[in-house]
């Protein structure tokens, strides 16, 4: 968890970094390119730890499983 | 990471290196496109998502083709977990043309064809996904699965074709032929990047459906 935490914290720095060098550059419709890149990073991210916590989720209840199948 | 191997570790590294350079090399280094500016600089995402969205369906349609044949559902559990992804990609090629068509054509959304067959493609593949979930018996649902990922799948072309069938705002594909050698190479970059993504995707989520496919079992034992 503390390393999505992480990735989170880098993810905004880049975001804020990119928002600044557009603008430095004075790149036309800066808004939908850093909103875009910024978008599909997000998107890929978050699918990525959605897929890890829904295996930690499911990995806990087969094991409790196994531990209450133990008994029968 | 959880707790995948050394290859699919590397696997991932490699995706997020990939990714870095490719959406680096697309920001910073490839000069701005003449006619457009630099809102172009959005299709060295869009263009490679809206690829791996095919790419994830048309494994889809594979998968489904040798599920009805063999009825093995590890090819089942493959068609589920690239769905999933090819979703996630879609939605991203959606929202990705949404802020490119503002600039470019005045508004974030209209029914062109290209538009809307991509929306139909999202909705056929959403709902395959709560197929999946309305289905208690795991064959049964392996079966309707199959049947829509096999049909489903014709929408695929006829998205690709439809900005050759019905010309409108969007544009047509591009061709090797058609763009410039900088702005080609940037595409092929960012096409490996998400590739490689969806390579770790799939092989993170195959192992969550091998997961959900044990629980399942174990619950009925249970049960």
């Amino acid at each position: 968890m503390r390393k999505w935490n992480v990735v989170g914290v880098v993810y905004v720095l880049a975001l804020i970094l990119l928002w600044f060098y557009t603008g430095r550059v004075e790149m036309d419709n800066r808004g939908f390119v850093v909103a875009g890149y910024g978008l599909t990073w997000a998107a890929l991210l978050w699918y990525a730890f959605r897929l890890e916590s829904r295996e930690r989720t499911t990995a806990r209840a087969v094991d409790s499983l196994e531990v209450a199948g133990t008994g029968d | 990471m959880g707790p995948g191997t050394a290859i699919e570790k590397s696997l991932g590294v490699a995706a997020l290196a990939a990714m870095l350079v490719g959406s680096y090399v697309g920001l910073v280094v490839v000069p701005a496109d003449a006619a457009q500016g630099n809102v172009q600089r959005l299709m060295y995402v869009h263009v490679p998502a809206a690829w791996l969205a095919f790419l994830a369906f048309f494994i889809v349609f594979v998968m489904s083709v040798l599920y009805l044949i063999q009825r093995d559902e590890r090819w089942d559990r493959v068609a589920a977990s690239s769905a999933e992804i090819g979703v996630v990609f879609t939605v991203v090629t959606l929202l990705l043309g949404m802020m490119w068509g503002k600039p470019t054509w005045g508004v974030f959304w209209t029914w062109d064809p290209r538009l809307t067959t991509t929306a139909i493609l999202l909705a056929i593949y959403v709902g395959y996904g709560a197929l999946r979930s309305f289905a208690d018996d795991a064959e049964q649902r392996a079966r309707w699965s199959a049947i829509v990922g096999v049909i489903g799948f014709a929408n695929v072309p006829i998205v690709y074709m439809s900005v050759t069938w019905w010309r409108t705002l969007h544009q047509p594909p591009s061709s090797p032929r058609s763009v410039a050698p900088d702005i080609l190479w940037t595409l092929m970059l960012n096409l490996g990047a998400f590739t490689l993504v969806y390579a770790y995707l799939m092989v993170r989520r195959i192992r969550l459906a091998r997961l959900e496919g044990e629980l399942e079992k174990r619950m009925a034992y249970n049960a």
